[in-house]
């Protein structure tokens, strides 16, 4: 493939970008001059802001591991097609068109990670956290797995192989954590509350039944 | 692309910071900018391969020294001037034109949507699959062994540097997406089989790896990969 021409004015190092003071003025510009073009309306951008805010987020991931912990049916059918499944429970769209779930186990630990960029499914567990999008945690998480896990106070037993899942293309990932012990008889919205974010990234654990605190 | 968005596996990058009770946005300007980038995308201005090429582009220090979003301003100021749609004079002018406002913090989705509005928030809950029909049957199948290519092209890449030139297992077959290097440059969807490949960590990192057992899957294009033998 051809060379993308390189005609334009990129800063590079020796000019190193740096964001405007008025960075806020001048977003507001952009999405102007881009409402004026036909290319976006304030009404969308408004609709995108509030879906994040209020709708998308880790709870509809939560629900899908509480569904595969309570129905085993589901749960093959999570391991045989991870899209449908989670479409089934009516979780789909942007970042999440093709979703693989990975099963943790007492001998296998899973957990993903995006080195090129910042690659989440959005729609299942909402904007990723600053730490996930962040150059320590995606630097170090392929070569040195258990030292991440234990900054975020994860350890594992040494005879547990640990699998990390870097989402280089436009499959997503999310982990379905093992389901805590005394959670017998749990309806499903119960179970679902014990799912934390980062027990479906692979770096936490869930809560246990009865702890009060996060 | 060999520029430092390529971080896996780098040392010295510092510790993790994590910040309890996280909001989806910071700032009301990254919601916004989260909302022009979806817009552009759907307004057909750029591929999402697009922006994560113009962010590789924007150099060390530049790249180290910023946030997310304010990535994703670099890349939109950037590839909208490329692409002659808008210059950054002209948002030099709309900046010093425009009345002073407050950005709105938590703004809502209004009760009569535009018609815009109803197509972006479609898009948004229904996603754009990247798979795509291809005629040509895949080459390599669940468990065969491949080595990686050694490639260092000066264009963006799906093929993280730890993960090149080394011995991998294909673990799974995703099907045919779209390639992103045809999209990064604009040119439009090109159909690859794509694959999860499995490292042992000892085959990328050598006698420094990590104690412990452990393996890295990266999903890869078929023309990033070659068969072995053994």
């Amino acid at each position: 493939m051809a060379e993308r021409p390189h005609d334009h004015d990129h800063d590079h190092d020796d000019h190193p970008w740096t964001p405007p003071s008025d960075i806020e003025a001048r977003v507001r510009a952009l999405e102007s001059l881009l409402v004026e073009k036909g290319l976006t309306t304030h009404d969308a951008i408004d609709t995108l802001i509030s879906a994040f805010e209020n709708d998308l987020g880790p709870m509809h991931g939560a629900r899908v591991v509480a569904k595969a912990w309570s129905d085993p049916a589901y749960r093959q059918r999570l391991e045989a097609d991870g899209t449908n499944a989670i479409a089934e429970l009516g979780y789909r769209g942007l970042q999440t068109e093709h979703v693989k779930a990975l099963f943790n186990s007492a001998t296998d630990h899973h957990m993903w990670v995006c080195t090129l960029c910042s690659c989440y499914p959005w729609t299942l567990l909402g904007i990723p956290p600053v730490w996930f999008k962040s150059a320590p945690y995606r630097s170090r998480v392929v070569s040195h797995p258990r030292e991440v896990l234990a900054d975020f106070g994860v350890t594992l037993d040494p005879t547990v192989k640990v699998h990390v899942w870097d989402t280089s293309a436009e499959q997503r990932y999310i982990v379905i954590p093992e389901r805590p012990d005394g959670t017998q008889g749990f309806t499903e919205e119960q179970l679902a509350a014990l799912v934390t974010r980062d027990s479906m990234i692979g770096t936490g654990f869930v809560k246990r039944p009865g702890a009060t605190d996060e | 692309m060999n520029s430092i968005h390529d971080v896996g596996g780098l040392h010295g990058m510092g510790r993790i910071v994590i910040e309890a009770d996280e909001p989806p946005f910071h700032e009301p300007w990254e919601g916004r900018m989260h909302g022009i980038a979806v817009s552009c995308q759907i307004s057909g201005v750029n591929f999402t391969a697009e922006q994560r090429s113009t962010i590789e582009q924007m150099g060390y220090i530049a790249y180290l020294s910023t946030s997310y979003y304010e990535k994703w301003l670099y890349a939109y100021e950037t590839l909208l001037a490329d692409k002659g749609i808008i210059s950054k004079a002209d948002i030099d002018r709309r900046v010093a034109e425009q009345a002073q406002a407050l950005m709105p913090a938590h703004p809502q989705e209004p009760p009569r949507l535009s018609e815009y509005g109803q197509k972006l928030k479609a898009v948004l809950y229904q996603g754009t699959p990247h798979d795509r029909p291809l005629a040509r049957q895949p080459k390599f199948k669940v468990g065969d062994l491949v080595h990686t290519l050694n490639r260092n092209a000066l264009r963006h890449s799906r093929l993280p540097r730890f993960a090149r030139d080394k011995d991998g297992v294909i673990e799974a077959y995703h099907g045919a997406h779209c390639h992103p290097e045809p999209h990064a440059a604009g040119i439009g969807d090109v159909p690859e089989h794509l694959y999860c490949v499995r490292f042992d960590g000892e085959t990328l990192w050598g006698p420094d790896a990590e104690a412990g057992a452990s393996c890295v899957y990266v999903d890869l294009f078929e023309d990033y990969l070659a068969a072995r033998a053994t």
